[in-house]
């Protein structure tokens, strides 16, 4: 299993309603995946398939460095960043522990849920696109200035679509679809940022 | 008329004065890395059967090429003195090992690659990017360019923010994005794994999934049209929340549990397919 089809697995998993065989691939590679471990974590609360995870789960070692690098890519963290980050890792360790511990109960792990968990995930990326503006901000002068207002143009678009999805989760917060095109909204802007910076530093 | 004839005089001069070509040769490993960058004007690659490296550039006044490396890496491009938003355009064209890993970039420069068999990633700014070819691994990005694509390659990524991408072949793994321009991709083989979204332009995919293969398209506020082979197995998830579903495949079964996507399925299923709009509405059809 990959990432990309973990990813599409997980609210399902979560929800129990996952075909066992899924469920069981899904737990071998989030095992061994620090990325999707955090995805499951911010996921929401995990149900009963917690009980068919293994008892122990070690967090991986190179975990850090998986969170730091979704959260900044080029520079040192500024606070907000450090407090999402400060926030997944709680989240994250609630999970271990309770699989350390060997929950047999059904009951939910207490982990952020609905709009709050939304926001945790937004706010890592809300702190990547700032670091990366600054970098452009930095590098503005390398670029044409018919670029930077392609940039600025398609920037614009992208933040109407992230504020549009946003709204439309608020109403339906546990909606699987919305959050996706929500995050994508997000990376798009990371992704178009960094593919701007990057010119900038090359030309 | 004299007027005329004393101005091409003056000019003419000047014009081939402007222009200074340069011809360069190297030998290079079958599978040579080379490194190369024009800002302006285009940049041209063709694979060719030989262990050897030809340059050829026509370069604008003030330009100079520079040319290194060894036979297994090699960088060159032009330089000018120019601010990087004024650089006179110059044309370069490389012959290359078929077998290359080409990597390009480029401002207002279009780049054209055919040919090449090794890895090819290419950069612009608002130059049109064109690749024709069987490419191991093809990364194209523009920020407003246009991406014309022909051939196959088992990985493909393509990005644009305001440019258009128009894709033709294969590629077991694909993954295009834009911003704003419209996406048309003309699938011929099974696609394993398949990423294809947008915020604002069209998605049009035409092409089949592989039996366990997974494609997802999404577009936040354009229209989506997916065209399957008739003999395509898969279920389709559709999620638009308030734009409108077309089926036009007969032979789609259709479910809709509640709180979740509207379900498709072709024949015994199989592939997965997700297509997700906030605003546009989304078109299945049966492929011409």
């Amino acid at each position: 299993m990959n990432c990309e089809t973990c990813r599409d697995l997980i609210d399902p998993y979560v929800a129990g309603t996952l075909a066992a065989r899924d469920a069981l691939a899904l737990e071998a590679h989030v095992a061994g995946c620090a990325e999707c471990t955090i995805d499951l974590a911010a996921a929401g609360a995990l149900r009963d398939p917690v009980r068919g995870l293994p008892r122990r789960i070690d967090p991986p070692n190179d975990l850090w460095p998986v969170v730091r690098r979704r959260l900044v890519r080029r520079r040192m963290p500024g606070w907000g960043a450090l407090a999402a980050a400060a926030v997944l890792l709680i989240a994250l360790s609630s999970v271990v522990t309770a699989l350390l511990l060997d929950r047999r109960d059904t009951a939910a792990v207490p982990l952020a849920s609905g709009m709050a968990a939304v926001r945790m995930v937004e706010a890592g990326y809300v702190e990547q696109a700032r670091e990366l503006e600054a970098a452009l901000e930095e590098g503005r002068d390398r670029l044409a200035p018919e670029t930077i207002a392609t940039v600025e143009r398609n920037l614009e678009v992208i933040a109407e679509a992230i504020a549009e999805s946003r709204a439309a989760l608020e109403e339906d917060p546990a909606n699987r679809d919305l959050r996706i095109l929500l995050r994508t909204g997000h990376e798009q802007r990371v992704a178009l940022l960094e593919q701007a910076v990057r010119l900038s530093r090359e030309l | 008329m004299r007027d005329a004839l004393l101005l091409l005089l003056l000019v003419s001069p000047l014009q081939l004065a402007a222009q200074q070509s340069v011809e360069r040769g190297l030998p290079a490993s079958a599978t040579v890395s080379i490194r190369a960058y024009n800002l302006a004007g285009s940049i041209r690659v063709i694979g060719w059967d030989r262990d050897s490296v030809h340059v050829s550039a026509s370069l604008a006044s003030g330009s100079r090429l520079y040319f290194g490396g060894s036979r297994t890496a090699l960088k060159l491009g032009v330089e000018a003195d120019a601010s990087p938003g004024a650089t006179p355009p110059s044309q370069l064209v490389l012959q290359v090992p078929a077998g290359a890993r080409v990597w390009l970039k480029s401002a207002t420069a279009g780049a054209d690659v055919e040919g090449i068999s090794g890895e090819v990633d290419v950069s612009t700014v608002s130059g049109d990017i064109r690749v024709h070819g069987e490419p191991s691994l093809l990364a194209a990005e523009s920020m407003e360019g246009s991406l014309d694509i022909d051939g196959s390659a088992s990985v493909l990524r393509l990005k644009s923010a305001g440019g258009s991408i128009h894709f033709e072949g294969s590629a077991g793994d694909l993954n295009v994005s834009t911003v704003s321009g419209n996406i048309q991709l003309d699938v011929s083989g099974p696609v394993e794994t398949g990423r294809v979204e947008s915020v604002t332009g069209r998605i049009a995919w035409a092409g089949p999934v592989g039996p366990a293969g997974s494609l997802d398209l999404q577009t936040h506020g354009a229209h989506i049209q997916l065209a399957l082979p008739r003999s395509q197995g898969a279920e389709i998830d559709v999620s638009a929340f308030s734009g409108k579903v077309i089926n036009g495949f007969p032979a789609a079964r259709r479910s809709a549990p509640p709180g979740k996507p509207v379900r498709y399925v072709l024949g015994n299923g199989g592939a997965h397919i997700a297509v997700r709009s906030l605003k546009g509405g989304v078109t299945i059809a049966a492929e011409q």
